[in-house]
């Protein structure tokens, strides 16, 4: 009688791949020596191995570089070493002793993701059918920027935040940031890629250049102007939102 | 501090080092070389962000492989349906030509296709033993589904390349 169906699929896979754990090696080895429907079976599943991976090795040097990963992103980890309910009772002993100041600065914080980070999570979910349906005329834009300009505490011109030729401005919306008004006005790029362009009140002062980077898998800039913060964010055209940010750090 | 590297750093330098590996995955996974640079991407993101979870001084690579798995299972594989392109046929990848000369890159293209014409389950758990290396424990593991199921789709996945492909590598236990 054949062995042919004494072994299961899996045992006979596991068999080629030499996973001892998973097929009865020295069984499978015994019937083989006399069993031609077993050996039929295995070569059913068997193929060149060798060409599967010589070749599809050469996409390793295709590959691009790991991305830079911007620092907003990155949490701070629990020091490993010290359980973190170690550290919270030590913070709290300390706030007996030495008061507030020391059981607060002692105790973990984690850094959470910057405004950028958490803009960019909200923007990979805009899809071209978004925005592609709005078609508003002048007024209701217009009508749109006042309410916006008035909550954030800067003016915007129709003309500033439609005046970009590669992007088809779409609407103003006031969204909000830990309690702080935040910006977006949405737009499609020529060939349909959601694009928004946020501004939040900053803290700090003075001017920065517009700085490229790349977040969640889309084209990204940012600057700094007159105590607000720009992110331009959306697409993958790296050299569409490079221009378009430089365009609207020089008008808005 | 103590002479011993963070999670963070662990991650860090682990990212580095898996990327094209990472990368090769998700383009068979894919399909699509810019969705491939986007699921790569987003995993070294969620990386950076959970490198604190990451168990100091395990497998990095295993912890990265089974992100990407769960990103393209949960997020960019439903968007990437729902947004109607499906997924494109591998003859459409953009494969730059860099070092490896003409042929060697439609040597690598027939392979691909071959592979990509296999099931998407079938697929990662090919590229996971065969081209990864993972032994079938690893591959559950990543995949996070049992050995047994895993040792079914390699069966599966086998007997269509063996038509597909030439018998060559006829290994024994």
């Amino acid at each position: 009688m054949s062995n042919a169906q004494k072994f299961s699929d899996e045992q006979l896979v596991a068999y080629l791949d030499g996973e001892s754990d998973h097929a009865p090696i020295e069984e499978i080895n015994e019937a083989l020596k006399t069993d031609a429907a077993l050996h039929a079976r295995l070569d059913q599943i068997t193929f060149d191995q060798d060409a599967l991976t010589a070749s599809l090795k050469s996409l390793l040097e295709q590959a691009p570089a790991a991305p830079e990963i911007p620092a907003e992103l990155i949490q701070p980890q629990r020091r490993s070493f010290v359980p973190a309910l170690a550290y919270a009772a030590a913070a709290a002993l300390l706030f007996l002793f030495v008061g507030f100041g020391g059981g607060y600065y002692l105790a973990p914080r984690e850094k959470e993701p910057g405004w950028r980070a958490i803009v960019a999570s909200y923007q990979s979910l805009y899809v071209n059918s978004t925005l592609s349906h709005i078609n508003q005329d002048d007024a209701a834009l217009d009508a749109e920027l006042v309410r916006v300009s008035q909550a954030i505490g800067r003016k915007f011109e129709l003309s500033e935040t439609a005046g970009v030729e590669t992007l088809d401005y779409k609407r103003a919306q006031l969204l909000g940031f830990r309690g702080k008004p935040l910006v977006q006005l949405a737009y499609l790029s020529k060939i349909g890629e959601p694009v928004a362009l946020c501004i939040i009140k900053s803290a700090k002062t003075g001017t920065t250049n517009v700085t490229e980077t790349n977040l969640w898998g889309m084209s990204a800039a940012h600057w700094r102007k007159d105590g607000y913060a720009y992110l331009l964010i959306g697409g993958t055209d790296q050299q569409m939102i490079r221009s378009a940010a430089q365009k609207f750090s020089e008008t808005l | 501090m103590f002479g011993k590297k963070s999670t963070h750093d662990q991650v860090t330098e682990g990212l580095k080092a898996v990327y094209p590996r990472l990368w090769r995955y998700c383009l068979t996974l894919t399909g699509n070389a810019d969705r491939a640079n986007d699921l790569a991407q987003s995993t070294a993101i969620r990386a950076m962000e959970k490198s604190h979870l990451f168990k100091a001084d395990t497998h990095v690579d295993r912890w990265l492989f089974r992100m990407a798995q769960r990103i393209w299972l949960n997020e960019v594989r439903s968007d990437a349906v729902r947004r109607g392109g499906g997924l494109v046929p591998i003859e459409d990848v953009e494969l730059p030509d860099k070092k490896p000369g003409p042929e060697s890159n439609l040597l690598t293209r027939e392979v691909l296709k071959k592979v990509m014409d296999l099931p998407e389950a079938q697929r990662a758990t090919i590229m996971l033993v065969y081209v990864e290396g993972y032994s079938y424990a690893e591959a559950a593991e990543i995949l996070e589904i049992p050995i047994g199921t895993v040792m079914s789709r390699l069966h599966a996945g086998r007997a269509k390349l063996s038509m597909t492909m030439g018998k060559l590598d006829h290994k024994t236990g």
